[in-house]
């Protein structure tokens, strides 16, 4: 009964919806599994999953951060005027990304130091981000990107969109970061257990103030793709879509009481949510209908998730007394050592 | 202690109005029903809401209607919410009425969802206009539309006969904001009727982007993948057609006819670079302007009834229709639909002569 390791991941749940819900729509209506279609798919993923791996971070440390919509269209917005004056492209995404960072740092400054609860914090700068584009723009949308940015999102390499691999790369970087640094694995430790971190030596405050910098830094980066592939931004970008995050991350396993998931899980709950977006019209659900239709798949992805999970546990349990068969007295302590390093 | 202090500003600020400047028509003001009337003299309060603001098109409108409001002594503030919702349009036109707003002139997100508050609000006396998007006619008096649906939805039809003739068998979508918008809705539904009787032409999908530039065009990729043999696509929404036109570029697929409504400022890249042949739209500033020309001359205690002509500076002669050229059974005094003059199709002959 014993299944090779990478079956055991969490994220193959994930894999394995994608792949059936692929599978379903493709017999509907073959194009879908397109190759080109399918790269198009990935690259109208990139913007969530950049938001749905900082959101996942700061899900892990046992908060969350619903300002990351309003928070990329700042960034995205300063971004833009910059671009339009003719700041060069570098300087344009260092201080962007800069300033991502910074956005995210005071909610986490609220929320570690000012012991504001993140959902508060967040519902905050959300409002206060968007008023901010509000006042800078004056409520007009910034056009006049120069061609040469837009045509990084033109790009393509082996392919796919050369900012699918640039996706791609943050986010296994950023997982590596987490799964194999001490700094990564104190980030789960602090959503674990907070009072516990602390007394083994973890600098609580400063992993929470990191996490939401990381997801601010993100956001401005989705920011910043924003701009190549729409080439102009308007005050209304990315209303809504840190719910579209939320739900991205916890599909993909990051769960929403802290302590575990990965940004791999993020990434490929992100592409699930476009896959069943785009698969509207090949499936030919009317328009009215969609909405709808959608929240049910994400339901029932959900709901399918947390079964096949329950029963994925119960087999690993089962298979361990198998292996070592529990002493009357003490049944759990055997197994403590191999419990927690999981 | 701010409340009182509140007053006191407030009164200040309406006594130097006062001073300065001659009597803007508020002799029928109503007393405002809470306890600062008193400060509420002076030029009439006006307020021009949009559906959203941070939209250009709605800055626009705002933008011409408080000009006006300058030029005719009317006190018009443009406010909105970033957020197009029934309960934040609510709750702006329930402050606007405390704050002693005698008109209000509204681009509804909802039929129905406003008709309440602007029922009540009609029945302390404030007038109640609707510009862009209408309520249902007897939850106001006047709605200064921007083309009746028959008009705008023809025009989509024809801007798309500029490359498909009616007669060719033709495969169609629509992409605009969402189900339950009344006025984009109207035009889809016009424009449909007319492809369905007068054409060969066949509508394979609708498709709905929320506002959102980037579900636009994922949405418009998808649309154009699952059909690939589509030949055009028609977008009646200012976010719905740069996000189609986008996809377009995305997938080089050029061949694909474009049309529909948005601004020329953020079409004139896909305009000068040929991907979009032409637009339509109207010009907004000046559907805020005779917005408020309208309010100006009811406020100043003049009727308008069906039929009835009124001359607007820099607008021309505008009439009086029936409810019914938006396909209302409703008719009654002083209530009726004002028609702007003209509408533009924007071309690359032409989109440089616009900022908006």
């Amino acid at each position: 009964m014993k299944l090779p390791a990478f079956f055991k991941a969490r994220e193959m749940v994930t894999v394995m919806g994608i792949v059936v819900f692929g599978a379903v729509v493709g017999l509907v209506d073959p194009n879908f599994l397109d190759p080109n279609n399918l790269a198009r798919v990935l690259n109208s993923t990139v913007i969530l999953a950049l938001l749905t791996a900082g959101v996942a971070v700061v899900i892990m440390t046992k908060n969350i951060d619903v300002s990351v919509g309003s928070t990329m269209a700042l960034t995205a917005i300063v971004g833009a005027i910059m671009l339009r004056d003719g700041v060069p492209i570098p300087i344009v995404v260092v201080v962007t990304l800069a300033l991502g960072a910074l956005l995210g740092a005071v909610n986490g400054i609220g929320v570690a130091y000012g012991h504001v609860p993140s959902i508060v914090m967040t519902l905050g700068t959300l409002g206060l981000y968007r008023g901010a584009s509000f006042l800078i723009t004056g409520g007009y949308s910034i056009e006049s990107i120069p061609s040469e940015y837009k045509a990084i999102a033109g790009a393509d390499l082996l392919g796919l969109p050369v900012l699918v691999w640039l996706a791609a790369a943050i986010i296994i970087g950023l997982g590596l970061l987490l799964g194999r640094t001490r700094r990564g694995r104190h980030v789960y430790a602090t959503g674990d257990n907070a009072e516990g971190a602390r007394l083994i030596g973890v600098r609580v405050n400063g992993i929470v103030v990191g996490a939401f910098a990381l997801s601010g830094t993100l956001a401005a980066s989705a920011g910043l793709v924003f701009l190549s592939q729409i080439g102009s931004v308007s005050n209304q970008a990315g209303v809504g879509i840190e719910m579209r995050a939320i739900a991205a991350a916890v599909i993909g396993g990051v769960a929403l009481t802290g302590g575990s998931g990965s940004v791999y899980g993020a990434g490929l709950g992100a592409f699930f949510i476009t896959l069943v977006t785009s698969s509207m019209s090949f499936l030919g659900v009317p328009g009215y209908w969609t909405d709808a239709v959608i929240g049910a798949v994400l339901l029932l992805a959900l709901f399918t998730d947390a079964r096949v999970r329950a029963a994925l546990e119960a087999r690993r349990i089962e298979a361990r007394y198998r292996r070592n068969p529990p002493p009357d007295a003490i049944p759990e302590a055997v197994d403590t050592p191999e419990g927690a390093a999981r | 202690m701010t409340i009182q202090r509140k007053a006191l500003i407030t009164a200040s600020i309406a006594a130097l109005a006062l001073a300065g400047c001659s009597a803007g028509g508020s002799d029928g003001a109503e007393a405002s029903s809470d306890g600062n009337s008193s400060a509420s003299e002076g030029a009439a309060k006006v307020a021009f809401i949009p559906k959203l603001t941070g939209v250009g098109f709605f800055e626009s409108g705002g933008a011409g209607a408080e000009a006006a409001g300058d030029e005719l002594g009317l006190d018009v503030s443009y406010v909105g919410s970033p957020e197009a919702s029934v309960a934040k349009q609510v709750e702006i036109i329930n402050s606007q009425l405390q704050q002693g707003a005698e008109a209000l002139i509204v681009s509804a997100v909802s039929p129905d969802g406003l008709c309440n508050v602007l029922g009540d609000a009609q029945d302390d006396g404030a007038l109640v206009m609707t510009w862009d998007s209408d309520v249902n006619p007897e939850c106001r008096s006047f709605y200064i539309s921007q083309g009746t649906p028959d008009q705008l939805g023809e025009l989509l039809v024809e801007m798309t006969t500029e490359d498909i003739a009616l007669e060719d068998s033709a495969k169609v979508a629509f992409h605009y904001s969402s189900p339950t918008v009344t006025d984009q809705n109207q035009w889809a539904e016009v424009a449909k009727s007319i492809i369905a009787s007068d054409s060969s032409w066949e509508v394979v999908d609708t498709i709905f982007s929320e506002n959102q530039t980037e579900l636009a065009v994922q949405q418009a990729e998808a649309l154009i993948n699952a059909n690939p043999d589509i030949n055009a696509i028609i977008c009646p929404d200012a976010n719905a057609l740069p996000g189609t036109a986008q996809a377009i570029q995305n997938l080089g697929r050029e061949d694909i006819t474009v049309v529909g409504f948005s601004t020329p400022n953020v079409m004139r890249d896909y305009i000068n670079d040929g991907t979009v042949k032409r637009f339509g739209l109207w010009d907004v500033t000046k559907q805020g302007e005779l917005s408020v020309a309208v309010a100006n001359h009811l406020l100043g205690g003049g009727t308008l009834n069906v039929g009835d002509t009124l001359d607007v500076e820099g607008i021309g002669t505008v009439e009086v229709s029936p409810n019914s050229v938006q396909g209302y059974d409703y008719e009654a005094d002083g209530n009726g639909i004002i028609v702007m003059p003209e509408r533009t199709v924007f071309t690359a002959d032409n989109i440089d002569d616009f900022d908006f």
